[in-house]
């Protein structure tokens, strides 16, 4: 690897964490927040002069981020519209610790998924890695969507409590 | 939290306008709600990314996508050139006959360009790549020589003859550089197959629901955004992984490959030995088979058939070097006779309705160590050990009482030229009669005790801990333990189906 793209590699592993943690928090679908978490850093990495030195890098990137979010929704046929509100009414509150911290919350996240019972991990597993939602994942775990849905929302919340209190820990 | 907006952190499409709509006034109401949502879809997004490995990659995929961000326009460019020089071949006899036919073939043209811009410009899931870098002589499958700036379409080979080579640019930028071998498109973009040679394969981050494999005649792959060079021949597939992971799935199963390791498959089989059932097999190890290496190295041995302990290096300089013409123009483990050896888990407690071992291995040290060992099934303090192991030109299986401080063993002359490939099986009966056959053929017989029941927990194959820190030098191919003796027939046809497979007929 070249130098400038071994530093380039430098800069992404720094950033990226908390980058794509502020994209999927606007309430991007999960499955394009890496698409357009790319399409920012390759914008940022064809003019980095562009950045007013005075702006720090992570709030420039956040920026370009946050355009590359409302171009990707504006191309979205349905309901892109009202999603990007969305994200704009999301972008206006304030930002979780998780998420400023991102880097430091997956591994806290992995240990905090490490207590949870053997049933709450599968049904994470099933959500989030083979990629189950609504009725099929209620089917899978033979529940009904009602009861799926509350608990992924209380194993949500356990988790967050649990890599908040991991955080202030550290 | 509202269930509007517990549901539409558990799936993003399940609101439609109107319920977005009214997430919106929500939050924008209630300040406290929208910092609650924004915080649990941070944890959604960590989630996501903590049950996906491959989205640890990142940086790899952004810098491939800026390294192709020219390439891509390097293509549409040389299309475009590639369609006006066609066009410049019209006769010139239409000219005067068809202006208006002219008019609407370049409308017609220039549409086609446009779609074939847009599809580099959408997802990668466009079902066919582009050639770079050819150096030498590459053909497709009817023979005609590909050149630089090809299309590749499902179903299309490309064959780099002896020193010549061909990158493979897909759509979404990965890369694969096929070199002496043939490379066949499959049925989609993202599905290939390695008929022969050797393919180096630099993947970029692979869309979602899109999965890059490369089938070879022993293995599998499926890539997760990496960089490796995967192999193919006769003997078998073997993968080394530069960076990132990729999925290896072959006839035993499937492993993870990670940065800085390799793996090997040999030819499916039907995973069973001379007819014996897997029930009683305690260990089979087989090197033409699964190996997991680093460098040439074998980090992992895994077992030939499901359910049987794999052996393991648990320090770098212990892993025997992989060579795939190792014994007898086949694959091996190769000990140095320094400090190789693999140590295998715990168990192997009881053996007391006698066992039968079948080693193919070649002696490379016979005439200058005193004893060493093929396979050592011990515990810590020795007794109840059960080994199988050479000793000068002799070979020696031993079985010891829990009391026993010395080696109560059978001992039989070696095979004349040791250093050569032999088939060696051992077999221990509990009404303590023992048997030596070397090549298919009984060489001893003579009176083996059968060991206790006892937890062995020392285990290890190319050396033993109680035979003066001596290690096994040479090639070692297979290796069987058999949880009971096996009768004449079995064993002749265990005899047959090695002598057979390691080219050791007589």
């Amino acid at each position: 690897m070249h130098d400038e793209e071994a530093s380039m590699a430098e800069f992404i592993a720094a950033t990226s964490d908390e980058v794509r943690a502020y994209i999927g928090a606007m309430g991007m679908p999960l499955d394009v927040v890496d698409d357009v978490a790319q399409e920012a850093y390759l914008r940022y990495l064809s003019q980095p002069e562009r950045r007013p030195a005075a702006v720090p890098m992570i709030a420039w990137l956040k920026g370009i981020a946050r355009h590359c979010v409302h171009e990707h929704l504006r191309r979205t046929p349905r309901g892109g519209q009202r999603l990007a509100e969305l994200a704009a009414e999301l972008e206006s509150a304030a930002p979780s610790s998780i998420e400023e911290d991102a880097a430091q919350a997956l591994p806290a996240l992995r240990a905090c998924l490490a207590e949870l019972p053997q049933r709450h991990r599968d049904m994470l597993q099933l959500t989030y890695a083979e990629g189950l939602v609504g009725k099929e994942l209620a089917e899978r775990l033979g529940t009904t969507l009602g009861t799926v849905q509350v608990t992924l929302h209380r194993l949500r919340c356990v988790v967050r409590d649990c890599i908040r209190r991991r955080l202030v820990a550290t | 939290m509202s269930p509007l907006a517990q549901r539409f952190v558990n799936d993003r499409s399940s609101l439609d306008a109107a319920e977005l709509a009214d997430l919106q006034a929500e939050i924008a109401s209630d300040t406290a709600a929208a910092t609650e949502l924004r915080s649990l879809l941070a944890v959604d997004a960590l989630l996501h990314r903590a049950h996906a490995p491959d989205r640890d990659h990142f940086t790899n995929r952004v810098l491939a996508a800026r390294r192709n961000q020219g390439s891509r326009a390097t293509f549409v460019k040389r299309v475009v050139h590639a369609r006006r020089r066609q066009a410049s071949r019209t006769p010139v006899l239409w000219w005067s006959a068809a202006a208006a036919l002219l008019m609407v073939g370049l409308t017609a043209f220039a549409l086609q360009l446009n779609q074939t811009a847009l599809q580099w410009n959408q997802t990668p899931t466009v079902p066919w790549a582009h050639l770079e870098q050819v150096v030498g002589l590459v053909v497709d499958g009817s023979g005609r020589a590909l050149v630089e700036g090809g299309s590749v379409a499902a179903g299309d080979q490309v064959q780099a003859h002896p020193g010549a080579s061909a990158v493979i640019v897909l759509a979404d930028a990965s890369r694969l550089t096929v070199s002496d071998g043939i490379l066949a498109a499959g049925d989609s973009a993202s599905a290939w197959q390695l008929q022969r040679g050797r393919v180096a394969v630099v993947a970029t981050h692979q869309a979602p629901g899109i999965t890059l494999t490369i089938q070879t005649p022993h293995a599998t792959v499926r890539v997760v955004g990496t960089r490796f060079v995967l192999a193919s021949d006769a003997v078998g597939t073997r993968l080394a992984v530069e960076e990132g992971l990729v999925a290896f799935h072959d006839g035993v199963g499937e492993r993870q490959v990670g940065a800085g390791a390799s793996t090997f498959a040999g030819p499916a089989t039907n995973a069973t030995l001379g007819g014996i059932a897997a029930a009683d097999l305690a260990l089979w190890l087989r090197a033409d088979q699964a190996l997991d290496l680093v460098a040439d190295g074998v980090q992992r041995w895994p077992a030939a058939a499901g359910g049987l302990p794999a052996a393991t290096a648990l320090a770098p300089e212990q892993r025997p070097r992989f060579a795939a013409q190792g014994l007898a123009g086949r694959p091996a483990l190769v000990f140095d006779g320094v400090d190789d050896l693999l140590t295998l888990p715990a168990g192997f407690a009881d053996l007391t309705r006698g066992f039968t071992v079948a080693v193919v291995y070649a002696d490379r040290a016979a005439a200058q160590v005193d004893e060493i060992r093929l396979l050592d099934l011990a515990t810590a303090t020795h007794g109840g050990a059960v080994c199988v192991g050479l000793r000068a030109t002799l070979l020696q299986m031993q079985a010891l009482g829990s009391g026993d401080a010395e080696c109560l063993s059978m001992v039989g002359a070696g095979p004349q030229h040791p250093e050569l490939p032999h088939l060696l099986v051992m077999i221990a009966r509990p009404d303590g009669t023992g048997e030596f056959r070397q090549d298919g053929v009984v060489t001893q017989r003579g009176v083996v005790r059968m060991p206790p029941v006892v937890e062995r927990d020392m285990n290890s194959i190319g050396w033993s801990r109680w035979s003066a820190g001596r290690h096994f030098a040479g090639p070692l191919s297979e290796l069987a333990l058999v949880r009971r003796p096996l009768s004449e027939a079995e064993v002749t046809a265990l005899e047959r189906e090695l002598l057979a497979r390691w080219g050791l007929g007589r």
